[in-house]
């Protein structure tokens, strides 16, 4: 078998390294760079029940070692995403996910009922973390009886598998991680962006149109980690972790790996480095040549091992 | 929302993530540099393209920055830029035999020459550069055409050699008149009739040849600056208002018809 191929939720992925949501958009543009069939998965652009505009520009900001965004999960539509862009990507060798976003529960529902019968979509990312709504998304996420209610409605009728992408601006993340395995949630996806603030010293104002924004890149890197890892120390058995926050190189996976992640995302790395992704995968192939490892799950969490408790 | 997707450039794999070698870094105007990358293997580059440049291999700055491709010549490709920010300063401290990560071709490359009608070139600041490769074209296939050329004053006027060496006239205008006519360069338009428009510049500028289009019932073309993440069309982070919603900068532009952006 191959070193990195790993069955997750009853799914097959080639590999452990997905390209995160709002990072790589459906996929018809990292295909012209490059074969993107070689991901072990993509995960689309959040997509909901009606088009949306998004927010005023500006929408982004450059901070140190990072970035704020608030797109405010601009999208198409379901609709338009099965009509328009699903036929050119459903060819592609290898799984989609998608980043599903509702105002509602209703909304959730309804989008999750429509990607149903899409063949090439084997897996649902809950986003109930999106800093950047007003409404809804940010109150899924930070509210545990709203978080349950939502995921016990969409398990008691979805085929496929349900992975919950968590808030990190909560006082305790595992606390919604028991939320998710409690309500039977397939895995967890940790971390979204961290809400941040720029100032534009010269205009004596907010530099982001919508104030706030999230913040991604290698800044976060090690807030990912560590939240990882306290979800992975309490409830490592019972769920799989997705760990995504920070990685633009094998070495940051790899971090996000020991810690516990069962697979990792690349986000924001995708726009200075496109071709990360593939170096991640090539870099974790090469790791465990060098320490003679002959599967990548023997990493998962393996840096708890000497945690006496 | 137009997405414009085209199935048929899907399998065609023709973005590259280049790593290209700095053959020359010098400055050439008041706040404005000359880069000339080597480019080793051929890349189908049309006016109107750009590319993404990563001024160093930290993660600060983060993001690779937007410039247009201002010539290409055998193996060389030609960048001009002005030091406006922390990116832009790091680039210019780069020396002969120093690598940078780049990706291209980037945008529509919509700049269409008329072949009936003037076609009008106007170019303000560091504009310029955004609108040569398109002179090029224009004189390659010998059309009917025009080119001006606003500044804020002679020192930051480049360049100028560049024209000089294809024997492509330009007229220049400056704020304060130390070189050219004293002016706007958008004054070129006012006893213009029936033309076509191209123009690169700052967004005041672009607002101004909208109006005057508009009431002129010139077709135009603009080319937008609007700062950018990753410029291959996949965060969302450079769109501009159109009747269609909001449209990105980096794939659906950034030429588009004067009417069909709003600024
Ligand atoms: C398609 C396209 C083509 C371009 N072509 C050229 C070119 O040929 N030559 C050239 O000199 N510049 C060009 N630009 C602008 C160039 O990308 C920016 O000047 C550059 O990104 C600034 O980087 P920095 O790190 O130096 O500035 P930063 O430190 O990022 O910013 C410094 C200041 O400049 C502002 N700024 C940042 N990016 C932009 C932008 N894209 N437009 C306007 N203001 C900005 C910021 O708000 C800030 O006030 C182009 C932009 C686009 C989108
Ligand atoms: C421009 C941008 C857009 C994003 N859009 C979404 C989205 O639609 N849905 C979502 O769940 N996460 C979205 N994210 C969050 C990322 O998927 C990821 O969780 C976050 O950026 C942290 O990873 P990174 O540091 O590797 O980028 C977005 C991030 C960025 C930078
Ligand atoms: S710069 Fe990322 S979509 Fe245009």
């Amino acid at each position: 078998m191959d070193k990195l191929e790993i069955e997750l939720f009853g799914i097959k992925f080639k590999n452990p390294v997905w390209v995160a949501s709002g990072t790589f958009g459906y996929g018809v543009e990292g295909a012209k760079i490059y074969d993107i069939s070689k991901l072990g998965a993509v995960v689309t652009k959040g997509l909901s029940l009606r088009p949306r505009e998004g927010n005023p520009m500006p929408r982004i900001a450059e901070t140190p070692c990072g970035m704020l965004n608030s797109i405010g999960l601009q999208n198409p539509g379901v609709e338009a995403f099965i009509k328009k862009i699903y036929p050119i990507i459903k060819d592609i060798d290898t799984h989609f996910i998608a980043n599903v976003f509702g105002e509602t529960e209703e909304e959730y529902m309804e989008v999750i009922r429509i990607l149903e019968d899409v063949p090439k979509i084997v897996a649902y990312e809950l986003n109930v973390s999106c800093p950047n709504v007003k409404k809804g998304g940010v109150v899924f996420g930070q509210d545990p009886v709203v978080l349950r209610s939502l995921i016990e409605k969409i398990k008691a009728f979805a085929k496929k598998p349900l992975l919950v992408k968590l808030s990190p601006n909560v006082t305790d993340i595992t606390e919604f991680a028991k939320i998710c395995i409690e309500a039977k949630a397939d895995g967890i996806v940790l971390i979204n962006t961290l809400v941040g603030m720029k100032i534009d010293i010269y205009n004596e104002r907010p530099f982001l149109a919508t104030k706030t924004g999230g913040l991604s890149g290698p800044a976060i890197l090690p807030i990912a980690v560590r939240m990882i890892w306290q979800t992975y120390e309490k409830y490592g058995k019972a769920i799989p972790i997705i760990g995504v926050g920070g990685i633009t190189t094998h070495i940051d996976a790899l971090e996000h790996i020991l810690a516990g992640a069962s697979a990792v995302q690349v986000g924001t790395a995708n726009f200075y480095k496109p071709l990360s992704p593939l170096d991640v995968i090539e870099g974790i192939k090469n790791h465990l040549d060098t320490k003679n490892l002959k599967h990548f799950k023997e990493l998962i969490g393996r840096a708890h091992r000497l945690d006496i408790k | 929302m137009n997405f414009s997707l085209n199935v048929f450039n899907y399998y065609n794999i023709f973005m590259k993530d280049l790593r290209l070698k700095v053959l020359r870094n010098e400055r050439v105007g008041k706040h404005t540099y000359l880069m000339i990358l080597e480019l080793k293997e051929h890349i189908d580059i049309k006016p109107g393209h750009f590319v993404m440049i990563k001024p160093n291999d930290t993660f600060d700055p983060l993001n690779r920055r937007a410039f247009a491709i201002a010539d290409v010549e055998y193996d060389s490709l030609y960048i001009y830029y002005d030091i406006v920010g922390k990116g832009t300063s790091i680039m210019s401290s780069l020396k002969e035999g120093d690598s940078v990560d780049t990706l291209m071709p980037l945008g529509n490359g919509l700049f269409e020459p008329s072949v009936d009608k003037l076609n009008i070139v106007l170019a303000g600041g560091i504009g310029i550069s955004g609108v040569s490769l398109f002179c090029k074209l224009l004189k390659a296939k010998n059309l009917n055409f025009k080119v001006y050329y606003g500044a804020r004053s002679k020192e930051h006027i480049v360049m100028l050699d560049w024209f000089e060496k294809y024997g492509i006239p330009i007229e220049i205008y400056t704020d304060d008149g130390s070189f050219g006519k004293k002016g706007f360069v958008t004054d070129a338009l006012e006893n213009l009739e029936n033309a076509n428009i191209y123009a690169c510049g700052p967004t005041p500028m672009l607002k101004s040849v909208q109006a005057i289009s508009k009431q002129k019932g010139f077709d135009s073309y603009i080319s937008l600056e609007n700062p950018m993440a990753c410029g291959y069309g996949v965060c969302l982070g450079c769109v501009v208002k159109s009747k269609n919603g909001y449209i990105r900068t980096c794939v659906e532009g950034p030429v588009f018809k004067s009417d069909e952006v709003m600024l």
